[in-house]
């Protein structure tokens, strides 16, 4: 009885520490490539938001704010890149966007992580639909979404076009990004 | 009628087929309704599955005379754990987009009953070479049942197929329902009516 019940537990004991071992060796040995690939994609989202830049330095980060300050080739920074996360319709909205020095101008925007509903609010990271309306947007005053979609001639420069049909996706962007910039100008203080 | 006597062939085809996994065994519907709203999100879960089914099912039935029974259960979890944390990390490693759109679903092969039932009904009672053999057969089952609910859900809900276009953007409005919630059940139902249609008829075996 008692050899029985021993068994029993130097079995699974024994089956717990060989997976605890192998999972610490796998765990280990994956570490750099996945930190690698989370660099990877975060240089490649900085450098689509803001083009021409040599490098990036760290500015600030908590968890849901990340900006970075780009870089041209004489080390003169030459706009910041501003990651935020906000609510979206039905989970958060991961999104980054470039903006100018001091602030004023938003150069463009990406969409780097989101749930929303496919066909509708995914179009969130459509070009064509969306993300080409916040190129070289006036960031003095709070960005505003037009609905219904307008010609590009007719938005005025703190102004984008809402998705059809996805107007909760739409402004949960506008929002974020209000909030990203108010957020930067408080960190970094703009006025510069 | 003792397992011994079943050919190697009958092993494999019972979990592409009869036996299948999703269609005819309902079981890890979980991962079937969630992530089958691409065909490339389909071949990452049906690869991870396949990697985590094989390899414990290794696992099992090597070990299946020292494990003492009041702690089986216990012993396959930990054991299947254990390959899905591999595969989870692996996948972050070199596939992060995958891993990414496939979010908490890989984690769940855990606990999803394909694997644990196959430990328990099969790995724990046979020998190495016949536990692979069903875990293949299953694993490929798994995938099959996938692709097709992949194939069918692009294709009416977005269009397209492992992301190329195959149904002309100028004549064809997605039915963007088929890669919601619902279209998942709608496809499932139909997969399972049509192959047990088949089956009553006889026309499978």
């Amino acid at each position: 009885m008692i050899v029985r019940q021993l068994k029993m537990v130097l079995v699974l004991t024994l089956i717990a520490v060989i997976a605890a071992g192998l999972l610490a060796y796998v765990a280990e040995s994956t570490q750099p490539r996945i930190q690698e690939n989370a660099r990877r994609e975060l240089r490649q989202g900085i450098s689509d938001v803001l083009p021409g830049i040599k490098d990036y330095k760290d500015v600030f980060k908590d968890e849901k704010l990340e900006i970075y300050a780009g870089r041209n080739e004489h080390g003169g920074i030459v706009g910041y890149a501003i990651v935020r996360t906000g609510a979206g319709f039905s989970d958060r909205i991961k999104l980054i966007f470039g903006v100018s020095e001091d602030l004023s101008k938003i150069y463009s925007l990406r969409v780097l992580e989101q749930k929303e509903t496919p066909g509708l609010g995914a179009k969130i990271t459509d070009e064509s639909t969306f993300l080409q309306f916040w190129r070289n947007r006036s960031a003095a005053q709070p960005i505003r979404y037009a609905k219904p979609p307008r010609s590009e001639a007719q938005l005025k420069e703190n102004e984008v076009n809402a998705i059809t049909g996805a107007t909760i996706s739409s402004q949960a962007v506008v929002d974020t990004v209000n909030r990203a910039l108010a957020d930067a100008r408080r960190i970094i203080g703009g006025t510069s | 009628m003792t397992p011994q006597a079943r050919s190697l062939t009958f092993e494999f085809m019972k979990g592409v087929w009869k036996e299948n996994p999703v269609i005819a065994q309902l079981l890890g519907m979980c991962p079937v309704l969630a992530v089958t709203n691409e065909v490339k999100n389909g071949i990452a879960m049906s690869g991870a599955v396949f990697f985590v089914l094989t390899l414990s099912a290794v696992m099992i039935s090597l070990v299946r005379k020292l494990i003492p029974p009041q702690v089986r259960i216990a012993s396959y979890i930990v054991v299947v754990a254990a390959f899905v944390t591999i595969a989870d990390l692996m996948l972050a490693a070199f596939f992060p987009a995958q891993s990414k759109a496939l979010g908490p679903y890989v984690p769940l092969i855990v606990v999803n009953c394909i694997i644990l039932g196959r430990m328990e009904a099969f790995a724990s009672k046979n020998t190495l070479g016949r536990s692979v053999i069903d875990a293949l057969g299953m694993s490929a089952g798994f995938a099959v049942a996938l692709l097709l609910m992949c194939t069918v859900r692009e294709i009416l809900g977005a269009g397209t197929w492992l992301g190329v276009k195959v149904l002309g953007a100028g004549w064809f409005d997605p039915w963007v329902v088929m890669v919601l919630p619902p279209g998942a059940f709608f496809t499932l139902g139909v997969i399972i009516g049509v192959s047990n249609f088949i089956q009553k008829k006889g026309l499978g075996t």
